[in-house]
């Protein structure tokens, strides 16, 4: 072997094994540093916005009547969030939760899906509540770290309306975010997103839990 | 160990400060300082990533190739940088949500890959390590002012200071003092060597 050769296999080398383990110590430290999604007092406030209990927000937080379901439920889940992510990789989306509302005055349960989508500049988490025809009632963007958001804002309201009592969105369907296209498409993929998971739900299990109307 | 040397490489974070001497990381600087608490969390994330980055790769100096020293050094970099927002999403999700944006830019800060260039690939372990915690706190320090005086004088009233302008022109008065103070310093330092050096006899 040449000496340039040797000397570029040396480097190809080097680096292959710094990747390989610096890849490993970041795999092991993901393992133990994952965020859990778990409710808390942020998300709860945000659901009770959109699928409304008619208590305030700490006491729909406090009392339960905001509750995040296990996703581990396979009664419930005709197939599982890990399972659904996975079957549908392509879409850029990934259901992150599933919450039920209880309004204390009818008693009637709204499910809420959490939906991490793709959108301009990161990750947008949206939350859509569904009726038990799987209608949306309600639509939020929990958090998002868009460039155009402030530009976005102008329009949200009338963008979240827009999509009040359908089962299925599309871009052409809904209002227009103005100035934040791309910002819109990320949204409208995630309520996609969950307009699909929803219909995996089996509300039959879900016995004296849930009643819907 | 050179005495002097070691004196000289942990006072490098005061008399070489990557903010007010090197006008290193600027951006985070100006972009981060609008109030103290998001002001030392990002110079604590960048400082721990320049005290690792430095440790690990002067430990692998002498190993890795100079052809391929800097993609190297960007993957080391990359993995800390990586580490903290690992860290920070699980335990700090408030300031998470404040610095959040600027942690992955920590890895094209020009303090980290200067100092791992100029530095910790030329010097044994002990000496980047100590390079590392001297700039790191440094850095942390001068953020911590500039975020403590801009906060101070946004709640005074003169809300420019919490804009980028303002940042500007805080961040100039402030390296101005700075560097006005060292000159004193450096200047009544060199008398003492010169007079030292007379007491005993010696010439320049």
């Amino acid at each position: 072997m040449t000496k340039t050769a040797k000397n570029t296999l040396i480097c190809i080398l080097v680096l292959f094994l710094i990747s390989v383990i610096s890849v490993s110590l970041l795999a092991v430290a993901n393992k133990f540093l994952q965020v859990e999604i778990s409710l808390d007092l942020k998300t709860s406030k945000l659901i009770n916005q959109i699928a409304p209990t008619e208590k305030t927000d700490s006491e729909a937080f406090d009392e339960g009547y905001i509750k995040m379901l296990d996703s581990r439920n396979t009664e419930i889940f005709s197939e599982s969030i890990d399972k659904f992510n996975k079957n549908n990789k392509k879409s850029q989306c990934k259901v992150l939760a599933l919450y039920v509302s209880t309004n204390a005055q009818s008693n009637i349960n709204t499910v809420i899906i959490e939906v991490q989508s793709q959108g301009f500049a990161g990750n947008i988490s949206t939350l859509t509540a569904f009726n038990s025809n799987c209608e949306i009632v309600g639509v939020v963007v929990k958090s998002q770290s868009e460039s155009f958001w402030n530009t976005a804002k102008k329009n949200l309201d009338a963008f979240y309306d827009s999509m009040i009592g359908k089962t299925s969105v599309t871009n052409d369907s809904v209002a227009a975010l103005t100035g934040a296209t791309n910002t819109q498409k990320g949204i409208v993929r995630g309520v996609s997103f969950a307009c699909k998971f929803i219909t995996k739900i089996n509300f039959n299990a879900l016995g004296g839990q849930l009643t819907f109307e | 160990m050179n005495k002097n040397k070691i004196k000289e490489t942990a006072l490098g974070g005061i008399l070489n400060n990557p903010v007010f001497v090197l006008v290193l990381g600027t951006c985070p600087t100006i972009g981060m300082t609008t109030n103290v608490s998001n002001a030392i969390g990002l110079g604590l994330a960048t400082a721990f990533v320049l005290i690792f980055s430095n440790l690990l790769i002067s430990l692998l100096r002498k190993v890795i190739p100079d052809k391929v020293r800097l993609p190297s050094y960007i993957i080391i970099i990359a993995t800390f940088v990586t580490l903290v927002q690992l860290f920070m999403a699980k335990f700090l999700p408030a300031l998470n949500e404040s610095i959040g944006s600027f942690i992955p830019l920590i890895v094209v800060n020009c303090i980290i890959l200067g100092r791992a260039e100029a530095f910790a690939s030329k010097n044994s372990v002990g000496y980047a390590l100590l390079d590392g915690v001297s700039m790191g706190l440094g850095f942390t320090v001068a953020l911590t002012v500039l975020g403590g005086v801009r906060q101070l004088l946004t709640e005074a009233g003169l809300t420019i200071f919490a804009t980028p302008t303002g940042g500007f022109i805080a961040f100039g008065l402030i390296m101005a003092l700075f560097n006005f103070v060292l000159d004193i310093y450096k200047k009544h330092h060199k008398n003492k060597v010169l007079l030292s050096l007379s007491a005993k006899g010696g010439t320049l």
